[in-house]
Order: structure tokens, then sequence, then C-alpha cells
């Protein structure tokens, strides 16, 4: 915090309109294991100050990673000076401002963190794949850190934090399953539920068999459920509703569909809660979706400011970011989620792309174990299908939310929801002829 | 830097580490983004830091610090083989191999230098393209510089000192007329010095997928699903050719150390030598390509760059390996190894992918086409996680009925195997270009320059939808 205080001192004289500025530093380890082995293990010590100046609306941001007085001296003088030579940013509306009081986060800092065992951790659940498929592979990492903010509008706060992240994929012939998990207290007994889900999955999937493509009813696995909620939460971003590239935009106050969404940046144990944004705007719960009814975007001081709506503290200084996706069944039926006549169970997706991001044309690519579902029973396992639909499709055909609950971050979509089973009428499948 | 570099390798050596290597980098790098005319803010950055991996009886461990206090280095050395050592009981015997010893200095020639460019010159260029486009309703368009200053030094005695400048960009464009709207992203990018942004032609290529666009939005007509013959566009053959010419082969993807994360690979050591495309298709990576973007003359492992030949005349050639998968399938390594910061460790990575020209003028090719589609370029695309089945999806592309381009065609999709879309190709243009992509790999993600590249070229009848 000194040395903080020390560069905010410098920016003053330097006559920097207004200035954020943020430190951080992290011990973070890894083990990655694969073919039911340990493959590498990580360690890492990293610190660095974020700055951000506005100066006469010319905006710029600089990341220093050298602490030598001389060069964190050389980093403000080298982006004033950049900066200078660029331009006004025009629709730029100025930081957060504001008295604020900062409360504790609830269940956010892990005590036992320096006696969580990686690499028993990981030992652990291979295993269980060991025993119930035939290999594993996945990883554990541990984050331990701090950060310091200070803003020109008289704006200080500090936070400490530990993390953890748990992914495991078993493996048994053709079949595979997929399970993981993110918190910032460390439960042990969800690396024996992650193995054993995707050990589960991993036997049902070994003799896969193709199906004709057309609409199905879908169970989406919670992983794929997370990529859906964190293109919804991306695409709720003013910046990218502002570029006129969120198939969210222009539909303020209109029903997609029935459940509610919240971001939650004060999530008891969850994985990205913060006591306040990067401009020091306190933490707070955004309803996005309330019962389908988008509600609102998520903002920044100045983006709220430019559009004459309510801050929700989800800066990004320039392009906004959710915090922890949380679902709710809204008006959806919650419950058993595999009661369907005739339908898929998709376990896991990736390689999530747009066609259009103004309409929400896209496909996702199934991973892992895919099972055909008949009279509520899982029928067969099947592959080689992609879901090709529209976002708000899928929004408006949500049925069902199953009850269980997981907190996890997937490879490609790494906000962290609050995850369910979900049940999608008509969902259409397409798979290659040949 | 390099001092640090020499003491955490010997911190290591002194620890008796089986093979061990450090990497340092500096990387000072400019970007800015615009998005519908507003300047939304500029970034420069110095990113610095120290990354080393070892192995200790088989065990690997990888360890990055930016804080380069000795006393801390010590003691993250420390701790970093407390947990290599205790990892040991579950560990993979990870080997390196054996590997020539390279001791060089390079850089990157620039005419015009990027440090000297000014940051009003970057805008200037992006003002100009927003300009182009500007009857786009909605618009975003980056640049970036960045130069890339490497050392790497390992328990061999290799020494490698390299300098690498790189210029990249993206833009991405919705056109809308009111009933309907298509939209364009592309990204470009090389490595050398200012002069290469000519290059791009940016300018007459951002007119011309305008309007292109604003054509497909009034005349474009949907395809009925049905087979035909198709010609892919170099862009779209440079994707083809990096999902499922490029990942397929990458030798970790191949022996599962990625399974859980950018997944596996259909192919196997049982491939090699079989026919699964065309013998027209030669498909290569090479990082040596002057001014590509996946550009270095020696890996993250110190191992001497060169071109090698995954598909030759259609046949299933070579994998893409570093030293840890060439040792662990007992093949020749063949310096595949890259980081994208000096905090990750080095993966099998691709560089400049490209499908090798043949010898048809483009006008040719689509001459010999009595009904068919042509896939100028594309938005949506994707894979799956053993490269068995891709898709890709036209943004540009059009009609094409005895042998002439008729009418534009609204956003056809080839969703197709990856020996169907091999095999059914049988003419290739001589004409060879290159798109830039960011690709990802590895957890922490690791995104990584690479040049995307092929030649235009014609499969015959396949599906579209």
């Amino acid at each position: 915090m000194k040395t903080l205080k020390e560069i905010a001192g410098k920016l003053e004289k330097l006559n920097v309109d207004e200035y954020a500025l943020s430190y951080n530093e992290e011990e973070a380890s890894q083990v990655k294991f694969a073919n039911s082995k340990i493959v590498k293990n990580g360690y890492e010590l990293s610190k660095d100050i974020g700055l951000f100046v506005n100066y006469k609306k010319r905006l710029g941001v600089t990341l220093i990673k050298s602490f030598d007085e001389k060069d964190i001296e050389n980093s403000i003088s080298a982006l004033i000076n950049f900066v200078k030579k660029t331009e006004q940013n025009k629709e730029f509306k100025g930081l957060s401002e504001g008295d604020f009081r900062y409360k504790e986060l609830e269940n956010c800092y892990d005590k036992k963190f320096d006696d969580i065992d990686e690499e028993d951790a990981v030992e652990e659940g291979i295993n269980i794949a060991n025993e119930y498929a035939e290999k594993a592979a996945g990883i554990f990492d541990k984050y331990k850190g701090k950060s310091y903010l200070i803003t020109s509008h008289n704006i200080e706060g500090e936070e400490e934090y530990t993390k953890y992240y748990y992914s495991i994929k078993s493996i048994k012939n053709e079949g595979s399953g997929y399970d993981t998990f993110c918190s910032r207290i460390f439960n042990r007994k969800l690396i024996k539920e992650s193995a054993l889900k995707a050990s589960k999955i991993a036997n049902d999937s070994q003799k896969p068999a193709e199906i004709e493509e057309g609409k199905y009813d879908v169970v989406f696995g919670m992983p794929v459920t997370n990529i859906l909620l964190n293109e919804i939460a991306n695409h709720a971003c003013m910046f990218n509703v502002e570029s006129g590239l969120s198939f969210l935009a222009g539909k303020l106050n209109q029903k997609i569909g029935k459940i509610t969404l919240k971001d939650d940046a004060r999530l008891e144990n969850g994985f990205n809660s913060c006591k306040f944004d990067d401009e020091g705007t306190p933490s707070g719960i955004t309803i996005i979706l309330d019962n389908g009814i988008l509600k609102t975007y998520l903002h920044n001081y100045s983006s709220a400011k430019r559009n004459n709506m309510q801050n929700t503290g989800n800066a990004g200084l320039i392009i906004q970011r959710a915090s922890n996706i949380v679902l709710e069944k809204g008006e959806c039926e919650e419950g058993d989620v595999n009661d369907i006549e005739n339908g898929l169970y998709i376990t896991n997706s990736w390689y999530t792309r747009f066609q259009n991001y103004r309409t929400g044309d896209f496909s996702t690519i199934p991973r892992d174990g895919i099972f055909l579902i008949k009279k509520g029973k899982i029928e067969k396992a099947v592959k080689n299908i992609r879901i090709t639909d529209n976002m708000l499709n899928l929004l408006n055909n949500i049925e069902k939310i199953g009850k269980e609950i997981k907190q996890m971050k997937t490879w490609e979509a790494d906000i962290p929801v609050m995850s369910r089973e979900i049940l999608i009428r008509n969902v259409n499948i397409t798979k290659p002829k040949i | 830097m390099e001092e640090v570099a020499e003491y955490i390798l010997n911190l290591l050596k002194e620890n008796k580490a089986g093979y061990c290597e450090v990497r340092a980098e500096k990387v000072k790098s400019n970007s800015f983004i615009l998005k519908n005319s507003n300047l939304e803010l500029g970034e420069s950055s110095i990113n610095i830091g120290i990354g080393a991996r070892y192995t200790i009886n088989g065990s690997l461990g990888f360890l990055a610090v930016n804080d380069f206090d000795k006393t801390r280095i010590k003691e993250l050395v420390e701790k970093s083989i407390r947990l290599t050592k205790k990892c040991q009981k579950k560990s993979e015997n990870t080997g390196f191999g054996e590997s020539d010893i390279n001791i060089q200095d390079y850089k990157v020639k620039q005419d015009k230098k990027i440090e000297d460019i000014e940051p009003s010159e970057c805008l200037k260029i992006l003002k100009d393209l927003d300009n182009i486009a500007k009857d786009a309703e909605g618009r975003v368009f980056s640049l970036y510089t960045s130069l890339n200053n490497k050392y790497f030094v390992n328990i061999d005695g290799s020494k490698i000192k390299a300098e690498i400048p790189r210029i990249g960009g993206m833009y991405l464009f919705i056109l809308d007329n009111g009933n309907k709207s298509l939209q364009r992203k592309f990204d470009f990018g090389a490595s050398g010095g200012w002069e290469i942004l000519q290059g791009f032609k940016l300018n007459e290529k951002i007119l011309n997928e305008v309007n292109a666009l604003k054509n497909t939005l009034n005349r474009g007509v949907k395809l009925k699903s049905e087979n035909m013959d198709v010609v892919l566009g170099s862009e779209v053959t440079g994707i083809a050719v990096h999902e499922s010419g490029g990942h397929p082969y990458e030798a970790d993807r191949i022996i599962g150390r990625e399974s859980a994360q950018a997944g596996e690979s259909f192919l196997n050591k049982d491939y090699l030598g079989k026919q699964l495309g065309s013998e027209k298709v030669t498909i290569v990576d090479d990082p040596t390509i002057e001014n590509g973007y996946g550009y270095f003359l020696y890996d993250d492992e110190g191992v001497k760059a060169k071109r090698k030949f995954l598909m030759k005349d259609g046949i299933v050639n070579d994998f893409l390996h570093n030293r840890e998968t060439a040792f662990a399938m007992g093949m020749k390594n063949n310096g595949s190894a890259r980081a994208s910061d000096y905090n990750k460790e080095a993966l099998v990575r691709m560089s400049n992918t490209i499908m090798l020209p043949g010898d048809y003028n483009e006008e040719d090719i689509i001459k010999d086409v009595k009904k068919g589609v042509y896939i100028k370029n594309f938005m949506e695309w994707n894979i799956d996680d053993r490269r068995w089945q891709q898709k890709y999806v036209g943004s540009e592309a059009y009609l094409i009925e005895k042998g002439e381009i008729v009418k534009p065609v609204i956003s056809p999709v080839l969703e197709i195997t990856t020996p169907a879309f091999y095999k059914a190709i049988d003419a290739i243009g001589k004409k060879i270009e290159y798109s830039a992509g960011d690709c990802g790999k590895g957890e922490p993600m690791q995104g990584i320059p690479v040049w995307l590249g092929g030649p235009m070229i014609r499969l015959r009848q396949v599906h579209i939808k």
C-alpha cells in the first residue's frame, strides 16, 4: 500500500485527472495429471501493479512487473507520455466516486490453505478413476494472494484470498467423463465426488453409437450449463451491448425464457467473490434475468452513467466482467431433468463459436459422455454430434432445472457458475453426413 | 535478467536436477481498442519474468517468478523442489532425451522499428480502417505491437537469445439491413518491423468485405441441404489445415497429456505411413517462414526449428514433438516446443501451418464446377476434441453454376469428418495466403501466435447445408 501511495503522489504531481492503482501478489501451485500419472507440477510467485490513468480523457493502462524504484518511475512516465499521444475517449464518464465502506466476505479465505496437500488430493482422484474407469487426466490448482486498490477518489481497499480449482476426465475404452469444481475453501469431499461422477460417465459411454440429426429435448450437464451461462454473462457486459455485438442488445425489460440469473460478487465461497470491483465500487448482487425478464446489463461507473443506468459494480475499467453467476429456477420447474420421453443428456461441451453475436446463432461441440434418453432412462451412449442453435432459443426453451448445485468453471468458460443440470426443449442437433 | 536465469539454472543443478532449463522473457507491448470510432483505451506495458523447468528422478517441475531478489528465488526453488519430490511417487517418468547443443543469438530484422512507432500512427491506421467500415453498425478494431526478448539456457549447454517483434490485430463488424444481419471477423498478424503492416492490405480488404456483405444481405440466398462441389478460399483452407491438419499431429495430444484440456487426437503411431487424404495434399508446419506470425528459429527448449511435413501427398508423415513427447514415443524431436509467456511451460505447438500450393489457377478451379459453392471466408467454426469432425460456416460465399459465380449465398455450412475433408480435395491453387491466429492450449490457457495458411482448394461432392 505504501508503494501505491507513493505512485499516487507522483501521478497527482503529473496532473493526471483520475487514476486507479492496484497491487496484486499471488502464490500459485498446480499439479497436472494424465494417464493416471502426474505429468507436471508448477509453482509460481507473481506480483504486479496495474495502473489506469485518465489524462484529459485520454485513457491508458500499464502493468508494472519490475519493482525497482527507477523501473516504477520509468513505467509511470512512459505511460503518461504514451497517453498524451493518444486520443480522447469521448464516451468515458469517469471512475467510481463515493465514500465506500467494504464489508468482509464470508467463507472466502481458507486458513488451512498451507496444509492442503496438492499431490495427495490428486492421488485420491486418480485412485478412484483407476478403480471405476481405466485412467484419468486433469488438474488441481491452488492460489493464495492479496490485493490492494487505491484510486484518485480517495478509495482504498484491500483483500486476501484463497482459491482452488480441480478438474478430472476419466477414460474407459472409447468412453470418457468429466467433472470439475472451484471454491475458496477446500472441501476434500468434492474431489471424490468429481472423480466418481467422471468415472461413472466414462463407464457408461464406452461404446458410443451414431444417431440422426434433428430436434431433441436435451439435458445440459452442469459443465454445459456453465458454458451457456458464461455466454449470457459475457453478452450482458455493456461493452458488448454498445458494440452491437450482443444477442441481449435491445432486449432490456423483455422476457427471454423463465430462469432467474444473478451475478453475485459477494457469493459465500464464491471463486471470484471480491469486496470491490476494479474501480472500488462495493460488490453486490445484480439480477440479470428475473423470471426471464432482462433487468439490466453489467456496468462499470462510466457505462452506467453514459446510459443513465445503475452501476452494477462490474468494472473492468473498459470491458465489464461478471463475478460469480448464480442460476435460480425462476418460473421453471425444479426437479428431475431426465424425466423426458426421448432426448439427449450432454455431459460436457467445448468450442463454442458464434456465426452472429447479435442474433445469437452459434454452435458448440459436446465432448465426453453423450447419452440417448428414452422414457427417462439412459438407453445408450452416442457420439459425433453438435449443438447448432441460437442462444435466445435456448433461453426461451429452458423448461426444468435440476436441484443439485455445484460451483464450477471450465476450460473455455472461466466465469464461475453455481451450475445445475437443465432441460431444454427442441434443441437443434447436427452432425456430419460423411 | 540473464544473470538471474543462470543463477536459477545453477540452483537446479545443485539440487541434482536430471534435466533443467531456464527461460527469461521481456515483452514490451502497446495496444489499442477502437469501438465504433471511439478510442476506448491504450495500453503500454512491459511483462518480465523467468520460468524454469526441470526433472528430479523423472518428476517434472516448473516454476516462475518476476521478483529477482535472489533470497526469494532460492526459497521459491526450494519450495518447488519439495513439491516435485513429493509428486515423484505418482509421477510419469518424464525424460527429455538427447539434443544438440545450440548457442545462438538472432533477431528478426526490422526496417522500421516498432518501438519507434508513435501511438498517433497506430491510431491513424485504426481510424482509417474504421472509416472504411463506417456503414457497419457495430465495429471493433484492435492493433498491437510487441517486442519479445528471450534468453534460454539449459543444462546441456544451449544458450539462445532471440528478439522477435510482432504486429497483430483484429477487426469485427456487423452489417444490418433491418431484416437480417451479417458479421465478419478477421485476425491479422506477422513478425517483423512496422513495414509488414502494409502487406496486410487492410484498407482494400475491409472495403471489399463490407461491399460483399452488403451484396449478400441484399441478394443472398440460403442453400438447400445437398451434395455439391465446394471451393474454399485461402482463409478457410488455413483454418481447416490448422484445426484438422495441425492439431491432431501434436504428439502431446496423441499420448494423452492434454486430454482434460485441449483434448486428444484420433491419430496415433499406427497412422504413420497411411493415406488419409488426397495425394494432392501436403501440409507442413514451418516456424522458419520469414515474417510468419509463428516465426522462431529455435524453440522454447533451445532446439533448432525446421519445416515439418505432417501430411505428405495425403499420407500421414510426422507428428509435432517437443523433447518430452519425442522421448515418450521413441521418435525424433522436431523442435515444436513453445510457451506463450515466461510463466507457462513449453508445450507442443504449431507455428505457421500451411497446405502447400498446387498447380491450379483460381479461375480454373471455379471453371470446372457444374454446381457448387465458393466459401471465400468464414465466421463460425469448431471441431471436436479428437479432431474428427469439424464445421466451417461461410461469411462471404457464392453459388457457382456452370463454372460461373452467380449469386451470393448466406452462411453455407460445411460439416464434415477429417478424412472425408482431405480425401475430397481434387484441386489446389497456386497462390497462398495467410491469416493469423491466437491458438489456445494448456491450462492455464496459453494463446500463442500462429499463421494459418493455404491456397484456394476444391472439394468434390461433399455435403453442404
